[in-house]
């Protein structure tokens, strides 16, 4: 797949495990690798990119005497994710009539 | 390759972030690390699937790059935006000025005229003597004097006022910087 294609994908995957309940880095890992091939190093970029866009914020909570930090999806986030979702139905007309 | 030696490792190889953003590079990559190990994988497996870690390195320094350049787009056309307002405003305010100047001096030069010509009219038919006279003169000087009052705001204006107008937008420009 195209990496810029796979980036901007990847960015909604993220704000899209984070639309139901806040999460911390390894489970959002795995959780976006059970729909798309994703590294642990791919992943980090693309976290600070979305919490720099103020689309995710982030917090610390201790964790088995460590320090966890979790993302959580913000207003702004989920309103992106609105956006991107009507965009993908349009795309998916595009998809169904290369595909068909 | 351990956790301490891989983050070890990773920190050499984060030399061009700034420390806090390195700080918050290792404690991604050591939190991310000690969860898989207590969700039951192997800390060498994980680190090596991972990757080389200078392909972090690089993809982090790729992405650092990319910010910059976008900070610094955002910078210019703020900038653009800022030195398109200043001009706007200078150029109302010279507007105004403009108006005011050629108004008063316009008004200056035909009332300055007509009180000249008018004293001296009255002094060529009247025929005055004493006060009268003396008001006649007066009446002319203070016509002269208009004029060359009117006279000068234009010269001023048109000469100086766009260099003044120039170094006011420049000042406005410094402050907003």
């Amino acid at each position: 797949m195209d990496s810029q294609l796979k980036k901007g994908l990847l960015e909604m995957l993220v704000l899209a495990s984070l639309k139901y309940q806040d999460s911390y880095g390894y489970l959002i890992n795995r959780e976006i690798c059970s729909v798309i091939d994703v590294s642990e190093s791919t992943l980090y970029p693309i976290l600070r990119r979305l919490e720099q866009q103020q689309l995710v914020r982030t917090y610390e909570t201790t964790y088995n005497s460590r320090i966890r930090k979790y993302y959580q999806i913000t207003r702004e986030g989920i309103q992106k994710l609105e956006d991107t979702k009507s965009d993908f139905l349009e795309l998916k007309k595009v998809y169904d009539y290369i595909l068909r | 390759m351990r956790r301490t030696a891989f983050l070890k490792y990773l920190k050499t190889e984060l030399d061009f972030l700034r420390t806090n953003e390195k700080e918050e590079v290792l404690k991604y990559y050591d939190e991310m690390i000690q969860d898989a190990v207590e969700g039951g994988e192997s800390e060498e497996i994980f680190i090596m699937n991972l990757g080389e870690v200078e392909d972090i390195a690089k993809n982090i320094r790729e992405d650092a790059s990319l910010r910059a350049q976008i900070r610094e787009k955002v910078h210019i056309d703020l900038r653009a935006a800022f030195d398109l307002s200043v001009r706007l405003i200078g150029y109302f305010f010279f507007g105004v000025l403009a108006f005011v100047v050629v108004t008063t001096g316009f008004s200056f030069l035909v009332s300055g005229f007509a009180a000249a010509v008018h004293g001296l009219f009255m002094m060529a038919t009247e025929v005055p003597t004493g006060s009268l006279l003396l008001f006649r003169i007066g009446e002319v000087a203070l016509g002269i004097g208009l004029v060359i009052l009117a006279i000068g705001m234009f010269q001023w204006f048109f000469h100086t006022g766009r260099n003044v107008l120039q170094k006011l937008l420049e000042q406005i420009r410094s402050w907003i910087r």
